[in-house]
């Protein structure tokens, strides 16, 4: 807060107003720009790493340092091979991830809503809740083969079960007082549902798909490495059967960064605008 | 004419797991005239929000009935609109969007119910905040959303739960003597449950005394105050005090009928 009062002020321009010291000032004005944020947390991780490598504590075969990684980026971009498998991921997650969604969603709010539903649904959630996503992979093969349909299959399937889930512990935490209030201002069953369950089960449906997004993600990733004909997943199983020690390096960095872009680009912004800006939940990053 | 009829109200809940029979109303009867401000005062736990649930149709009555504008109530209704202590505003709504949703669920069009959405809010002094969102306003300014967004719905009875029993003493005063004005200025039907005497003397025509559980009506005081009503004035009044004190003897149970008045019976069973 006193920083922007400080940035501007010319230097001893007010006599009797103590100013805090250079370092301290020069750290809040870092801490509030916004690509130091980002890229502030990562300079001691990449220095370690760094570190590591140039000490030949491990044989290069094993370590690689970052300059061999980013030469290997230059190298698999210009090849075009790094874009080709990215979007082959990509796709095969927007559409995990679509159906997912798709599916999870209403039937998450079926459950919730339906006693009836609930209680059909809830033993069958939690036995397939416990067979993991890649348990389901030989059969998958099976019957779908090493195509884009099998990767689907297992990106929803890990999806569905958690966001139903917490679809049900989200309108399980709508405060039945905001249903009264509605219902005695004239909402019937129906707007009740549009106007208060839905937005006020968000928080939870949104760490919902946040969750569910996380788990498709690793589940891609595995997917790849076993169904694999294309994709981060298998780019990397596929250098480590060549001994390229970069490229399973590098392939580790680009799930980070993609994980990193879709929460930065769109489930912090939505949530942003929504259960933050309404005050149900705090924000992640404080007042930033 | 009568806005609300109560009558041999009786309400027992079976506890889910003793199987016990809890009878929180034992028999309540009275009624409210249109434009009457009329209280509920009782001992803890003796089931005066209760009888309140029951008019808003939120609960089911054991035995008895409950009639709005000649009519009985069976589900809850815009004809009897709930000012909740939890003020239970919508948080994604801002606070004109509050202010509107009865008469958006009335299908009321959209310039025409801003323009009384306003209205209301310029009422209970929240004009110039029709853009906030309920987490941005005090507890005050929340509660003056949940009577305008009743009002502005123009309900037969306004049902009022212990509205300004999480507010602080203060703040507490103000809002007691904006009611009154409004309520004075505006003629709203209101029920009232408190269990602050002070608060149910100062702000009503009539107050309805219950005994402890099973709840009996033991004794309905007019309070014969002039309006328009301030604490300044209202304290120095002989008939205020008077009020207050007759009120205080049959709570602290003097004057106990039937099941007598058990003021400090804090029961674990919650029924209010």
């Amino acid at each position: 807060m006193t920083a922007t009062r400080e940035r501007g002020a010319p230097a001893g321009a007010r006599p009797g107003i103590r100013r805090a010291p250079l370092a301290k000032r020069f750290w809040a004005v870092l801490s509030r720009n916004s690509v130091f944020r980002t890229l502030g947390p990562f300079v001691p991780v990449v220095a370690l790493w760094w570190l590591v490598a140039e000490a030949g504590v491990f044989p290069d075969a094993f370590f690689v340092g970052p300059d061999r990684v980013v030469a290997e980026i230059g190298e698999l971009l210009r090849k075009g091979i790094l874009p080709g498998y990215l979007s082959d991921s990509l796709t095969r997650l927007g559409y995990g991830v679509g159906f997912g969604l798709l599916i999870g969603l209403p039937m998450g709010f079926l459950t919730a809503m339906s006693l009836r539903v609930r209680k059909a649904v809830w033993p069958i959630l939690l036995f397939f809740q416990a067979i993991a996503d890649i348990a389901w992979l030989p059969i998958v093969i099976v019957w779908f083969g090493f195509s884009l349909t099998s990767v689907t299959f297992v990106i929803v399937y890990t999806i569905v079960f958690p966001l139903m889930l917490s679809v049900v512990a989200g309108v399980e935490q709508v405060p039945g007082e905001l249903i009264r209030a509605a219902r005695s201002l004239g909402a019937g069953r129906i707007r009740v549902f549009v106007e208060v369950i839905l937005p006020g089960a968000l928080p939870a449906v949104a760490s919902g798909v946040r969750t569910g997004l996380g788990y498709g993600w690793r589940a891609l990733v595995a997917a790849e490495i076993i169904v694999g004909t294309s994709g981060i997943g298998f780019m990397m199983f596929d250098a480590r059967r060549v001994g390229d020690v970069s490229q399973v390096f590098l392939g580790m960095i680009v799930l980070g960064i993609l994980w990193y872009m879709l929460d930065a680009l769109i489930l912090a912004p939505f949530e942003k605008a929504t259960v933050e800006r309404w005050g149900m939940v705090r924000s992640m990053e404080g007042d930033g | 004419m009568t806005a609300l009829v109560i009558e041999n109200l009786n309400k027992v809940y079976t506890d889910a797991y003793s199987g016990e029979e809890v009878t929180a109303i034992g028999d309540v009867s009275f009624a409210v005239e249109r434009g009457e401000f009329v209280s509920v005062l009782g001992p803890s736990g003796c089931g005066k929000t209760t009888v309140l649930n029951t008019v808003a149709g939120f609960v089911k009555p054991t035995g008895g009935v409950v009639e709005v504008d000649g009519s009985p109530v069976s589900d809850p209704g815009p004809d009897r609109g709930v000012v909740f202590q939890s003020h239970a505003l919508f948080p994604w709504k801002t606070v004109l969007g509050n202010a509107v949703f009865g008469l958006r669920m009335k299908g009321v069009p959209r310039a025409e119910r801003e323009r009384r959405g306003r209205e209301y809010l310029e009422l209970v002094g929240l004009g110039g905040f029709e853009r906030k969102y309920p987490h941005e306003l005090s507890g005050g300014m929340q509660q003056r959303l949940g009577v305008a967004r009743v009002l502005a719905n123009e309900p037969a009875v306004m049902l009022m739960d212990e509205p300004f029993a999480s507010i602080d003493a203060q703040t507490r005063r103000r809002l007691q003597e904006d009611l009154t004005r409004i309520f004075e200025e505006r003629r709203p039907t209101v029920f009232f449950v408190t269990h602050d005497i002070d608060e149910a003397v100062f702000l009503s025509d009539r107050v309805v005394v219950l005994s402890g559980r099973p709840s009996t009506v033991q004794e309905i005081v007019t309070v014969d105050l002039p309006r328009p009503r301030t604490w300044r004035e209202a304290v120095d009044l002989p008939e205020f005090r008077e009020k207050v004190a007759r009120i205080n003897d049959l709570l602290s149970g003097g004057a106990g009928t039937g099941g007598g008045a058990r003021v400090d019976s804090d029961s674990p069973v919650d029924v209010g």
